[in-house]
């Protein structure tokens, strides 16, 4: 009988266990640290080790080159694939400065690259700088490798290793000579990092040197569907508008400012009107262009996490403004 | 059927119209119609007082009112989508007869509200669907408009909506309009609408009585309207002050993500909000749409922008002085050079040069006040505020006339200049 109770205690106990470990990625996020999980890695640590992957030498004695790319943003492995076959792509581009002549997205997604079918190769037509006109090539595309890797920042996230050449050697010839980088997007992820987690941190003054926020802007988003990360805005007191603070967006409507109080919250569009700030909306500015070229956006799974971790810490109601009647 | 005949009726009125050729003389056949059924709908607002105050009737009959009431108002609302249809040019005064339809349903609502406080919710989406009307639209709206005829609410007789509003209205002012805009949502986001929970978790405690009991459904609407075809999607809201949240019922999951779906509601303004997709859940965030005075920006502008917290221009007294009149002088240049867009003489007597500098001056005055107070940035619309300023005005220059509405016209172009 006692070993029947036994039996009975041991299957409620992993009953328990497979309960609490089945919920959403919510359930799953760590308050402590956004970008530590018990399950993943981060895509970062990921393309960091992949990209030690040396080119085979049979494409490196035919010209071809090496790149990388990943992608989180989708919830579906198929736009994620594209993405990041596009991103690696664009970098192929990059280092050899060139510029496209055909419209990559629509090449991609009228032959998806998935990493369980056979879409592979792909040829598209560039424009190699000339003195006078730039001249048309043939550029050949290999996907090397494509995988799916579950990650901190998507379960669905999709990395690739291509590589690429010209598909004439006279074309070879004339271009510049190719740079090596292997993903300047992969760079970006690694300084948004260092960015989010600082915000982690509430290290407001460092997220602002890093983002070069008192920089001379650049470009001058008229809306917020204009905004990308990194652009900073001004938020202005409610009562005395004379009195500015200063906001840094991160991405679906959340960003991090100053508040009266001296504290740095991260907030949603419209939550800085719970610490009696107003957005002035002719305030966008962008004094860092990278993450805007790159259409790098801050993993949605660390901007709730971020978001969330904080929430419970900001009032529940706007504040009394002797509103008009 | 019965519902769908008079949208059968007027289509085939307008498709006689059009084959006919009479496209051009459609106004002269619908718009009577719309006039009639106004002046039907007055007269059926002043019988509902009547029997309300004077006869105490049941319920029921009152009911039948607004009934009554409401068939007059769908018919105005279909013609009225009829000509927007077809194309007709003008449509200021078809505008302005449905949007003056809803306000008067909305007051017959309130009349009846006390009994059944619902009925200030009821009345609140009205009246935010005639002002929705003139959203994009520099033309001044129909409650600021006079009346083809006088209204007799009470012992009072009164020429234009707003005054009824102001005389009756003000619980309309304890609810906020909350616009949603549902975007990038896609088919197979995983979300059960059925699930969801609208729920209230903070408010004044003067406005408890009110309710929000449309606003769950209308959410609901909107959110499988947006995943059915991935496009975007919106509706209103109205909301009594407070914050709410968007809850699903059965979702395991942190008790912090409600805070991703807040909405934070003041009473007496208009909020637009945005709902997209965030990893399995859904953010709502407001679209900001703030923007200081230029003539405050300008002078703050280097030294706050870049200092940040808290900072701002350390002007001495008489510095401060200085530009404070020079606000004064160019919205006073404002004012004037407004006075020659409007009817000035519709005003007050401006006759003499004298009088007219004077009133330009003190109506500058009154509007600095305003657009340095949190009215300027919190009040529902410049309509609103500029009709807020045209009473002030209106108090200094000549407290017994009723307000202007080419006052009103006035402030509103003033404010747009700045």
């Amino acid at each position: 009988m006692k070993r029947v109770e036994k039996r009975i205690f041991i299957i409620l106990i992993l009953f328990l266990l497979a309960i609490m470990t089945s919920g959403s990625q919510a359930q799953r996020m760590n308050f402590d640290n956004c970008w530590k999980s018990q399950q993943y890695i981060t895509l970062l640590d990921t393309m960091l080790r992949v990209m030690t992957k040396p080119i085979e030498d049979t494409y490196k004695q035919h010209d071809f080159i090496q790149t990388f790319g990943c992608a989180y943003e989708e919830d579906d492995i198929e736009q994620n694939s594209i993405r990041a076959v596009s991103r690696a792509i664009i970098q192929s581009i990059r280092n050899r400065k060139l510029s496209l002549r055909d419209d990559l997205d629509t090449i991609l997604s009228t032959r998806p690259p998935r990493p369980d079918n056979l879409a592979r190769e792909y040829s598209i037509y560039v424009n190699i700088p000339g003195e006078s006109e730039p001249k048309a090539a043939r550029y050949e595309i290999k996907i090397l490798d494509l995988e799916t890797v579950p990650t901190v920042e998507s379960e669905k996230a999709v990395w690739t290793r291509i590589v690429t050449r010209y598909a004439y050697k006279e074309d070879f010839n004339i271009a510049p000579i190719a740079e090596t980088t292997a993903s300047e997007f992969v760079m970006v992820m690694e300084e948004s990092q260092l960015i989010l987690k600082a915000l982690e941190k509430k290290k407001f003054s460092r997220i602002k040197k890093m983002l070069l926020v008192d920089n001379m802007s650049l470009v001058y988003p008229k809306s917020i569907d204009e905004l990308q990360f990194g652009d900073s805005m001004n938020l202005f007191d409610e009562i005395d508008s004379e009195k500015i603070y200063k906001g840094i967006f991160l991405g679906k409507g959340i960003f991090t400012c100053e508040t009266p109080t001296d504290d740095i919250v991260i907030c949603k569009f419209g939550e800085e009107r719970l610490f009696r700030m107003r957005i002035d909306t002719n305030s966008f500015r962008r004094t860092k262009t990278n993450y805007a070229d790159l259409n790098y956006q801050a993993p949605e799974s660390i901007l709730e996490c971020i978001f969330l971790k904080f929430s419970h810490e900001k009032p529940k109601s706007l504040p009394e403004l002797g509103v008009i009647k | 059927m019965k519902q769908r005949l008079p949208w059968l009726f007027f289509t085939i009125i307008f498709l006689v119209a059009h084959s006919s050729g009479w496209t051009q003389n459609i106004d002269r056949i619908l718009i009577p119609q719309m006039q009639l059924y106004e002046s039907d709908i007055q007269s059926t607002y002043r019988e509902y007082q009547k029997i309300y105050y004077e006869k105490k009737s049941s319920l029921a009959e009152l009911r039948a009112f607004e009934d009554v009431i409401s068939i007059y108002v769908s018919q105005i609302l279909e013609v009225y989508e009829t000509l927007s249809l077809s194309g007709f040019g003008q449509m200021e005064t078809p505008r302005d007869i449905a949007a003056r339809a809803l306000v008067y349903r909305s007051l017959i609502y309130l009349e009846k509200a006390p009994l059944n406080p619902e009925y200030y919710e009821k009345a609140c989406y009205d009246y935010y669907a005639a002002l929705s009307m003139f959203d994009n639209s520099e033309k001044i709206p129909a409650i600021f408009k006079r009346l083809p005829d006088p209204i007799l609410v009470g012992a009072n007789e009164f020429t234009r909506l707003i005054d009824v509003i102001d005389h009756k209205g003000s619980d309309l002012y304890a609810f906020g309009k909350v616009e949603l805009d549902l975007r990038n949502f896609k088919i197979t986001t995983n979300l059960d609408i059925d699930d969801m929970e609208f729920i209230r978790i903070e408010c004044p405690p003067d406005k408890k009585k009110y309710t929000y009991y449309f606003a769950e459904e209308r959410i609901k609407d909107t959110f499988k309207k947006v995943l059915a075809n991935e496009a975007r999607s919106s509706t209103f809201l109205a909301l009594p002050e407070g914050s709410y949240f968007l809850k699903a019922k059965t979702k395991q999951k942190s008790a912090r993500y409600i805070y991703l779906s807040a909405i934070y509601v003041r009473a007496n303004q208009q909020h637009k909000y945005v709902i997209e997709p965030l990893v399995d859940w859904f953010i709502t965030y407001e679209n900001p749409d703030t923007r200081k005075p230029t003539f405050a920006k300008t002078e703050s502008d280097g030294s706050a922008s870049v200092k940040g917290n808290g900072n701002h221009s350390k002007s001495t007294g008489k510095n401060s002085k200085d530009k404070s009149m020079e606000k004064l002088i160019s919205l006073t240049q404002s004012v004037n050079s407004g006075l020659d867009k409007v009817d000035s003489n519709l005003i007050f007597n401006l006759k003499d040069p004298w009088i007219r500098n004077r009133f330009a001056s003190a109506a500058a005055e009154i509007i600095l006040k305003h657009i340095e107070t949190v009215d300027y940035y919190n009040c529902w619309s410049r309509w609103m505020l500029s009709w807020i300023i045209a009473k002030e005005i209106t108090l200094k220059f000549s407290p017994e006339t009723i307000v202007p509405t080419e006052l009103i016209n006035l402030v509103h172009i003033v404010l747009n200049e700045i």
